[in-house]
């Protein structure tokens, strides 16, 4: 690059501005690439499927169930009469896809290619193409969010579909606001979790502790809510924080749980504070 | 090519001093006899060979101790929440529910690890007798899980008599035993399972979300809508260690059908694992 002088070209380094696109493109790419690893994984649709038949399969089975109790007069021998309750309580499946999403994303990265000699990682091809780490994470993060949302797309619609006709009965306005706020909350529930998985497999660098956590912990019957009989402050653990951003307690299994808001912003501060300490320890430790 | 000395092999008889033939090679006195094992022996080498190969990994050692805590911590929390006076076994044993995972955890680990890589190949070069290597495996698994079991239980016990007695300070109900010993043939059935479903998928992520997601999510959300989840393997198999309802669901008819599923699943697993490639 030429200096500018009397009578030469002016000075052509980029301006902040072209930086700043630059770095918006590359990062971009960046995303673009993690997309496309977490497209050809098998174990992602593996997750994408379970999730959404899962969830439309077990939202059937508690529609026929609730419709069938309906139809004989036995109101007190289920928990709800709606629909959305049919399906808003098989979210626990979508959870588990969401947890694999995130988990795969970081960890297949570190599955050694073969154990035989000369094998290596992923992971030193990522760092070798974009050396950046803190960018990676941030690409991988964005990927993984976009995953679990277009998971969610999938599935939650589908399961709304399916639950209005099992009942059969037409869409009441008042309850479609509700419907669409839950259906975000599932969204959002399920992309924290799936952050959360990433971050502490980017810790552990295999995927099999995380899988196991967040598995267990992903149902109604999980640690948490055994703690929170304990003590209120269980209700503050991550999973159980966020659990009004979908859930309405039928069963007064969590009956001092926190609000949607509330219980939302402490789930995304854990989730911050994590994905915070999985980049601390991805830039300080060797590959 | 010098030819090494061989043992007669089973079966043959040795060779008659009278009949014709090359005159009998005198062993030098450096050499050594080859034995060849019996079949329990060639099982208890196999069974060793694979608990060092369980032993070694260190994901193992994390789920034994993780295992252990956890049970620790979930009996010790349900006696914390308990009544007092509440009879120790009964409680303690409901964290069962949530210690399976390590056992599961177990199972998978034994059999995933060897396709994680290219591991079977090694292994199937050494024991090439598939029966031998999945009995073997089997054994070896069966040990550690019926170890970690009982390390769970106790740690599970031990919490819940530590609240519930007060370190002591009072006496304890300790309740019916049979729930105790019904809770580690549990884990450990449940592991099994585990451990032909791995075998069946080769795989190591499958079947542990698979296993997991059955025990921790499809089984709960079956249970609030009628009879379907009576017959999943974990909640047929709670019948060991729960509470009867008086009706047919006895610890008997819930073992039956936990064996059913292994004996399914392990069956065809075993035919994948004759019949196909490694």
């Amino acid at each position: 690059m030429s200096p500018a002088g009397p009578g030469g070209r002016p000075d052509q380094s980029p301006s902040r501005c072209q930086v700043s696109r630059g770095l918006a493109v590359a990062l971009l790419r960046l995303v673009g690439a993690e997309l496309r690893k977490i497209a050809t994984l098998p174990s992602s649709w593996i997750a994408v499927g379970v999730a959404a038949v899962g969830s439309l399969g077990i939202t059937l089975l508690n529609s026929s169930t609730v419709r069938g109790a309906v139809e004989k007069g036995q109101l007190d021998a289920v928990a709800y009469t709606t629909p959305a309750e049919a399906v808003f309580s098989a979210a626990p499946i979508g959870t588990v896809g969401a947890v694999v999403l995130g988990v795969v994303a970081i960890s297949s990265e570190y599955t050694a290619n073969s154990t035989g000699a000369g094998a290596g990682r992923q992971i030193a091809a990522t760092l070798t193409t974009a050396p950046n780490r803190l960018a990676v994470l941030g690409a991988k993060v964005l990927a993984t969010v976009l995953s679990v949302v277009g998971m969610a797309v999938i599935a939650v619609p589908t399961s709304l579909v399916a639950a209005y006709l099992a009942f059969g009965e037409p869409i009441a306005s008042t309850d479609l606001a509700d419907t669409a706020a839950r259906s975000g909350g599932v969204a959002i529930y399920w992309t924290l979790t799936a952050l959360m998985a990433l971050a502490v497999t980017a810790v552990t660098r295999s995927g099999i502790v995380p899988l196991i956590v967040f598995i267990v912990n992903s149902s109604l019957v999980s640690v948490s809510f055994l703690l929170t009989r304990l003590t209120w402050l269980a209700y503050y653990l991550p999973d159980a924080a966020g659990i009004r951003l979908f859930g309405r307690d039928t069963l007064g299994l969590f009956d001092r749980a926190l609000d949607p808001l509330t219980g939302g912003l402490v789930m995304a501060a854990w989730t911050l504070t994590l994905l915070a300490a999985s980049a601390a320890v991805l830039t300080c430790r060797d590959a | 090519m010098r030819e090494r000395p061989r043992p007669p092999a089973p079966g043959r008889s040795a060779p008659d001093a009278s009949a014709p033939g090359p005159p009998p090679r005198i062993r030098p006195p450096h050499a050594t006899r080859v034995e060849v094992p019996s079949a329990f022996g060639r099982l208890a080498r196999a069974t060793a060979a694979e608990i060092v190969k369980l032993r070694g990994l260190p994901s193992v050692s994390v789920t034994g101790f993780a295992t252990m805590i956890s049970s620790a911590a979930i009996s010790g929390a349900l006696a914390a929440s308990a009544p007092p006076g509440s009879p120790a076994i009964p409680l303690a044993v409901q964290g069962v529910a949530f210690c399976q995972a390590g056992l599961i955890a177990l199972g998978v680990l034994a059999v995933g690890t060897e396709y994680a890589g290219c591991q079977i190949v090694t292994t199937l070069a050494t024991i090439p007798n598939r029966t031998l290597l999945l009995v073997g495996k089997a054994t070896a698994y069966l040990i550690g899980a019926a170890a970690m079991a009982a390390a769970a239980i106790g740690a599970g016990l031990a919490a819940a008599w530590a609240i519930l007695a007060g370190w002591g300070a009072t006496a304890v109900d300790w309740g019916p035993v049979w729930p105790m010993v019904g809770a580690a043939v549990y884990l450990v059935a449940m592991g099994l399972l585990a451990f032909a479903v791995a075998t069946l998928l080769r795989s190591l992520i499958a079947p542990l979300v698979g296993m997991s997601s059955l025990v921790f999510v499809v089984s709960p959300l079956l249970t609030g809508i009628g009879q379907y989840g009576h017959w999943l393997p974990d909640q047929a198999g709670a019948l060991l260690y729960g509470q009867g309802d008086g009706t047919a669901r006895t610890p008997v008819a819930g073992a039956l059908v936990l064996a059913g599923w292994i004996a399914a699943v392990m069956l065809a697993a075993g035919v994948r694992f004759f019949r196909h490639d490694a």
